[in-house]
């Protein structure tokens, strides 16, 4: 325990002299944080408060109902913190220097793995600690709860909640690990994906929403009433069924019923941190060593790839065909961008293969905007997932390397933006083809997809900008791994900034959009002019967020490389 | 061919290299030492461009390395004090990448790599990715990408470190080939001997600021006042 103390008090002390650097740039991060994640933060607590009233008063669904739609939610929250840290975990256990530097010491492994789970834990649930508290607020503020419920909730369920599927994140991950020299990586990933969507599938397909609604609906006004008889037996077993409970009981004001459900939660934790801590202590630096086999052990680069060896004749100008070359195989041969290639390739299949088969039409304007604005957010929700992910960490992921270019005769203009152009035709591509795929429906609409064309286009250009923008402009160049890079604060500010541009693009379109299917559903009037200048500001907003990002960034290239 | 004229880097408000001067002509050998901290990596950097001067100006072959970036680093070859490479890439694309930001041509590259890479007797690994290399490994790559592009001027900062005796020695042949052949070298370095037997002007930094500057003729007769030793005359200098 001492030794736990003496590596964590070192730690923390390394952090707040690195958080506490008054550099300009640390100064614009820690600014545009609190207002970012303060509006962030105001807009979950808000759409909490609205979705309760929504439902409970407007819909009258019921408390019952409700707390089972919080229960899948929290679900879904579960499944998102785990993959989460299972992601980042990977990077903080095998891919950290600091790790290799604890192994060549005197230290405990059990000391080593809980200092990184603590690390890895809370470095990647920030975020989510902030959506849960802030949802939290709505929903507390909507059934007037005293301050003591929020301080009760966080510690007692939604901490240990978060902190259960953390375990089990890096449980699965020590597992994965400890085994993959003998399965092989690709199968490992492959197997990973598969094992998310079974769990969602059969989260959903048992529980059943649709189902349980209609069958609530039969006792129609009587909706408060308990029909946990409903629930399938298996759902007892989760704990988000335990929080949702919990509070299900709280809110009817019986306390003890409450507090089973949260005793229950607790020793749950206790019980998988436990089992974890055992588990860590057993396979922790066994699946350290494997990482490393891994690591070094060279795969073969793909046939059809050679094309581009560095080895070959350039087809381009000579130095933007190597720079180009170069992003390409550090892309190809780094196993971590598999790992998250594979799992978006995967999403994008899966919602590619949804979306193709559902028909959206729909008979009134304003719903048939909603549903398709819906389709379009998600899209432009995947290309900004995608952005922040391999787009951000790019300019970072030069590290220590980045000497070389920068000694180089090379204008640094260029290599700027033949960097940020990289990126960019994939990208567009990937858009388009889910225009496609998500107008096969809507064919009869005429314009549709160019006008969804336009958009993801602008998309693009907005989210390639912002992402390499931000990421040059809070270049980490110490931090080579894109996991970490990609998930670190200034990552999550810019993608929140990206959220925010989404919803602006919405506020946007939508009218625009309205009167376009009020035309073709109703014959009602439809100014193209109208529709023309949203998409031109929508267009103009883009460029000049993307320009401007580019613009920022390019000041890492004028600072002193250090 | 470089040409540092009251060169001056501030961080803050530590000064790190304070108001230097100094000129290193065609065929010269420029040997800069100093202890830790001096400010020797820092002068690298800003005649290397990875730095800007907080004032003073950096010529490279006629040309003012800030304004005319892209002409001025065409010329020079650099040896970082660290070979961090592409650790995905194998050392021959490293190679291959250097030398197309130098914008050499295909066939140039590759005859000249082959070249190289017979001389420096690296050719049974240089195939592997560098994620696998020693250092010794690593700083013998960068060493060849430095001399691809057959620099006039050569900027290098501890050159020695990791090599072993045989790989040492070829590197000390080639540098003085390239003195030979009219380049300009600039070197930083702890190695005495190194110096001593390369080098045909030497400075000492302290603090900043270059407390010595003379021919390695000059600096014999320095050190023959202090045992005669060139570390005690190191030591005399830097204390």
């Amino acid at each position: 325990m001492r030794e736990i103390a003496h590596m964590l008090l070192f730690k923390c002390r390394g952090l707040l002299k690195h958080t506490t650097r008054w550099r300009s740039v640390n100064l614009i991060k820690f600014f545009a944080s609190i207002i970012v994640f303060g509006g962030f933060a105001f807009g979950a607590y808000f759409s909490a408060r609205v979705t309760t009233s929504y439902l409970l008063d407007s819909m009258r669904i019921g408390s019952f109902l409700y707390h089972r739609f919080l229960s899948m939610l929290l679900f879904v929250f579960f499944l998102s913190i785990n993959v989460g840290n299972l992601i980042v975990a990977y990077a903080a256990f095998y891919r950290s220097s600091e790790v290799a530097y604890y192994l060549t010491k005197p230290v405990a492994h059990t000391s080593l793995f809980l200092i990184k789970f603590l690390d890895n834990f809370f470095y990647s649930s920030l975020p989510f600690f902030l959506v849960a508290f802030s949802v939290l607020l709505g929903y507390g503020s909507y059934f007037h709860a005293s301050w003591t419920f929020y301080l009760q909730t966080m510690v007692f369920m939604l901490l240990p909640f978060m902190l259960i599927s953390g375990c089990l994140a890096v449980m699965m991950l020590l597992l994965l690990m400890r085994y993959v020299v003998k399965v092989g990586a690709a199968k490992m990933i492959g197997g990973l994906v598969l094992f998310y969507f079974a769990v969602l599938s059969v989260y959903f397909s048992i529980t059943n929403p649709v189902k349980l609604v209609a069958q609530v609906w039969q006792h129609y006004p009587h909706m408060d009433q308990y029909f946990g008889n409903l629930d399938p037996p298996f759902a007892s077993f989760l704990p988000n069924q335990w929080i949702a409970e919990s509070l299900y009981w709280t809110m009817r004001g019986d306390t003890s019923f409450a507090f089973s459900y949260t005793l229950l939660l607790l020793i749950a934790c206790g019980a998988i941190f436990a089992m974890m801590v055992i588990m860590g202590r057993k396979l922790f630096y066994a699946s350290w060593v494997n990482s490393v086999n891994v690591q070094t052990s060279r795969g073969s680069d793909p046939p059809f790839l050679r094309i581009f060896s560095l080895r070959n004749p350039p087809r381009l100008e000579m130095q933007t065909s190597v720079m180009i070359k170069k992003e390409l195989w550090q892309f190809i041969r780094e196993p971590s961008q598999w790992i998250h290639i594979t799992i978006i390739v995967f999403l994008i299949l899966t919602f590619i293969g949804s979306i193709a088969g559902i028909n959206l039409k729909q008979p009134l304007p304003n719903l048939q905007a909603l549903a398709y604005l819906v389709i379009l957010v998600f899209n432009l929700f995947l290309i900004a997932s995608i952005a922040l992910r391999f787009v951000y960490p790019s300019m970072s992921s030069e590290g220590a390397n980045f000497w070389l270019p920068l000694v180089a005769p090379v204008s640094r203009r260029k290599l700027y933006w033949v960097k940020a152009l990289i990126p960019f035709v994939p990208v567009v591509f990937l858009g388009e083809v889910l225009v496609w795929f998500s107008h096969r429906s809507l064919v009869s609409y005429p314009g549709l997809s160019s006008i969804a064309s336009v958009i993801m286009v602008s998309g693009t250009i907005a989210m390639i900008g912002l992402n390499m923008g931000a990421g040059a402009f809070f270049a980490d160049f110490q931090e080579q791994n894109p996991i970490r890079i990609a998930s670190s604060q200034s990552a999550t500010l810019t993608f929140l900034l990206s959220l925010f541009y989404i919803c602006v693009v919405v506020a946007v379109i939508f009218l625009p959009l309205s009167e376009y299917f009020g035309h073709y559903l109703r014959d009602l009037p439809f100014s193209r002019h109208f529709l023309e200048y949203s998409l031109s500001g929508i267009a103009i907003i883009s460029v000049l967020l993307g320009y401007g990002a580019l613009k920022l960034g390019m000041t890492v290239l004028k600072r002193d490389y250090r | 061919m470089i040409r540092l004229h009251q060169v001056t880097k501030k961080f803050g408000h530590f000064t790190a290299v304070d108001n230097v001067s100094l000129e290193v002509g065609e065929g010269e050998f420029y040997g800069i030492l100093g202890p830790n901290g001096a400010g020797k990596t820092t002068t690298i950097k800003m005649m290397t461009g990875l730095y800007s001067p907080s004032s003073g100006t950096v010529e490279i072959d006629g040309s003012d390395i800030e304004r005319f970036p892209t002409k001025s680093k065409l010329v020079i070859g650099y040896i970082p004090d660290q070979p961090f490479l592409y650790e995905k890439l194998s050392g021959r694309e490293f190679l291959y990448f250097s030398g197309g930001l130098y914008k050499m041509n295909h066939h140039e590259i590759t005859k000249r790599i082959n070249e190289l890479v017979e001389r420096f007797e690296i050719g049974p690994w240089i195939d592997q990715r560098s994620e696998n290399f020693s250092q010794g490994m690593r700083q013998r790559t960068v060493i060849v990408a430095a001399l691809l592009h057959r620099p006039k001027v050569l900027i290098i900062d501890e050159p020695m470190v990791g090599l072993d005796p045989r790989s040492a020695h070829i590197v000390k042949e080639v540098l003085k080939e390239q003195v030979h052949g009219g380049a300009a070298i600039f070197m930083s370095t702890h190695s005495l001997p190194v110096v001593e037997e390369l080098c045909t002007r030497i400075g000492v930094i302290k603090e900043g600021k270059l407390v010595f500057e003379d021919s390695l003729g000059g600096f014999q007769v320095f050190k023959d006042k202090y045992n005669g030793t060139f570390e005690s005359a190191f030591l005399e200098l830097t204390k």
